[in-house]
């Protein structure tokens, strides 16, 4: 008699939902690396992304054989019904069992009581199913749980990257308290005329652009700090507001080494002539202003001094999210 | 709400090719790696077997949620259990792209006051695969210790299921262990259909086994970091590095970091962290995290995953603590060659 694991309908309906959610994953990598690249940035880093490929091919590869051997083997279980009882009788059709103490729908496991019947249990038990060290218990509660991540990403979600913290980077403002007390102290007007264009030079007409690392670090620099020292430039980075101070902020960006969660920013504080309004906390913005250095401990940080509030322009985020 | 979610995807994501990975190869290993090869192999001498263990990351590199499927496979295969548990705690440090990753983390131009932390990136990595070694191979003559105490069940059902023999010799004291469906003499050749089943079940059933538990660990992770996020320790961890010790070893659980990626983030704390704080998050987080605590239990008894963590968290803190108040010392010496 062949007859099929005791348990049968929760093995089929087991491996129906491993099956339908290992595939969910692979449709959800494939998917995140060719149409949701924007997502799959704000979460893993660049050299991450072939691997989510990958695993989206080996998920779908893998679930694609498990389907087709359970399609088959579903398939041989309902021909290899009816089953032969050692009653006499041939194939099972569903002819009177009146006589027989079992119950003979054998659509679900062996729970008929065999009465005086002996059935021969000893098949050449073709198991369509891998045994080894797996729990064939039914345990549902495992299928909600892997539903969560397809569901956050069904919603579109992750959207955003890590949140901008504001930031107080306090910064040294003597340099132009004595421009402008040296502006005051001039007695002849020629003098103060000349002072005030230097002071209020705005040349941010010849800024260029520059990368945010490189303007980070350039204040390490020893050989080439001089050079910088006063330039116009342009960059993009996220708002960051200096709770204690309404004139600096913080532009703020974020470099992964592997994924969002290990996100760590790193900020450029900077100050600007006008009061800051109008500008959210994480807003993507290109600021334009010149490059001084402060004094920090025994380094130098950059500060960037940027001369109104239009020099500081909303604008969309940066494409890959992260700094590289 | 976003921070979480950003948290969660992208620990799970970038876990998931490493857990496709390892539970490939696990189910490779189950279909065509023999009970005797590994038998063959592995030293009879159970010390040496287990200091073995603890340089396996080096042949066979992988991520720690990639090892834990491969465990449990090499467990039914017959590995001694403390084997396997010195490799699952080492092997995620001691690999050549962790130590690299390392190198590069602390491989920055150091500001006047802090100095490079051990002088200099090289010492950073042998300190951390030496720690990580010593606490693995400690961790794993414990273990051998304690399997081969009568009536403690030590592995989950999960790796035991199916065995014929006693399951209270797998992965125990003998050197052989009982894996039936290892009946390599006289079995009748599979067809390609057969072992295609075979490995594609056994595959999809970890996969979806561990990451479940990956999920929930996850979960966790994203938590803890929300909670912990904008918390400035410096002026707590200033005085005290007992304390400073213990915080970077929370904060090294509750990250939930790769391998990979945690020299980056311990290198960017800031100068108030002592050097050895950042040492105990280097060599515990790659060891002892939520998600990992999750997937042990898909493996090991509650008993079990305590007395590895009750190991390793002490054996951490004690040696960073040493290695606090010893190192100006030790380097000193060391120097004057």
């Amino acid at each position: 008699m062949a007859h099929f694991h005791e348990d049968s309908e929760t093995y089929y309906l087991d491996q129906l939902c491993l099956v339908a959610l290992s595939g969910a994953f692979g449709v959800v990598c494939l998917t995140l690396y060719f149409w949701q690249v924007p997502m799959l940035d704000l979460m893993l880093g660049k050299q991450f992304h072939a691997f989510v490929l990958a695993s989206g091919v080996l998920l779908l590869g893998m679930t694609g054989i498990r389907a087709v051997i359970l399609w088959k083997s579903a398939g041989r279980k309902t021909s290899s019904l009816p089953l032969v009882h050692d009653h006499g009788h041939g194939p099972h059709e569903h002819h009177d069992h009146e006589h027989c103490a079992h119950d003979h729908n054998h659509e679900h496991g062996h729970e008929h009581a065999h009465g005086d019947h002996h059935h021969d249990h000893s098949h050449g038990h073709n198991h369509d199913h891998a045994h080894d060290g797996h729990d064939h218990d039914w345990a549902p509660w495992r299928y909600v749980v892997l539903l969560l991540p397809i569901m956050l990403f069904l919603l579109g979600l992750p959207n955003k990257g890590p949140s901008v913290q504001a930031a107080s980077i306090p910064v040294d403002l003597t340099q132009e308290s004595i421009g402008y007390s040296t502006l005051i102290a001039a007695g002849d007007p020629i003098q103060q005329l000349v002072l005030a264009t230097v002071l209020n030079a705005d040349s941010s007409a010849l800024a260029e652009p520059i990368r945010f690392l490189t303007l980070k670090n350039v204040a390490g620099d020893n050989d080439n700090r001089d050079d910088w020292d006063g330039k116009w430039v342009t960059v993009k980075g996220q708002f960051a507001p200096n709770r204690q101070h309404d004139h600096q902020f913080t532009l703020v960006r974020f470099k992964i080494r592997c994924c969002g969660a290990d996100a760590v920013p790193l900020n450029v504080p900077m100050v600007c002539k006008e009061r800051l309004q109008g500008l959210k906390q994480g807003e993507w913005v290109n600021v334009t202003g010149r490059i001084r250095f402060q004094k920090s401990g025994d380094s130098f940080i950059t500060v960037l001094r940027v001369p109104n509030l239009q020099a500081i322009a909303p604008t969309g985020p940066e494409p890959g999210f992260y700094l590289e | 709400m976003d921070q979480y979610i950003l948290v969660f995807t992208s620990i799970v994501y970038e876990a998931l090719p490493f857990i496709v990975l390892g539970v490939i190869l696990a189910g490779l290993l189950e279909e065509f790696v023999p009970q005797q090869f590994i038998a063959k192999v592995i030293p009879k001498n159970r010390v040496l077997a287990i200091a073995m263990g603890g340089f396996l990351g080096v042949i066979f590199p992988m991520c720690e949620c990639g090892i834990i499927p491969i465990m449990r496979r090499l467990l039914r295969k017959g590995v001694p259990l403390s084997l396997c548990v010195t490799y699952v705690l080492a092997g995620p440090v001691i690999n050549i792209v962790v130590l690299t990753s390392t190198f590069a983390a602390f491989n920055y131009t150091p500001t006047a006051e802090e100095g490079h932390i051990f002088g200099g990136p090289g010492n950073v990595v042998l300190l951390r695969a030496g720690f990580a070694y010593l606490v693995a191979f400690n961790v794993g003559l414990l273990v051998e210790w304690l399997s081969r105490k009568p009536g403690i069940e030590l592995l989950s059902p999960q790796v035991t299921r199916g065995l014929k023999k006693d399951i209270k010799q797998i992965g125990q004291s003998s050197p052989v262990a009982a894996n039936n469906n290892d009946d390599d003499e006289g079995r009748v050749k599979k067809t390609v259909m057969e072992r295609l089943n075979n490995i594609t079940g056994t595959a999809l059933n970890d996969f979806v086994d561990i990451m479940a538990f990956l999920i929930l660990g996850a979960i966790l992770a994203a938590i803890g970091r929300g909670m912990l996020q904008g918390t400035d320790f410096s002026d707590t961890v200033k005085a005290n590095p007992a304390l400073a010790i213990l915080i970077m070893m929370g904060l090294a659980i509750a990250f939930c970091l790769c391998s990979e990626a945690d020299a980056f983030v311990a290198a960017a704390f800031p100068a108030a962290f002592p050097a050895a704080s950042k040492m105990a998050f280097l060599v515990l987080g790659p060891m002892m995290d939520f998600k990992l605590y999750m997937m042990y239990t898909r493996v090991f008894r509650p008993r079990l995953i305590w007395t590895i963590i009750a190991a390793v968290v002490i054996q951490v803190f004690v040696y960073m603590l040493l290695l606090h108040y010893l190192w100006e010392d030790v380097y000193d010496f060391f120097q004057q060659f």
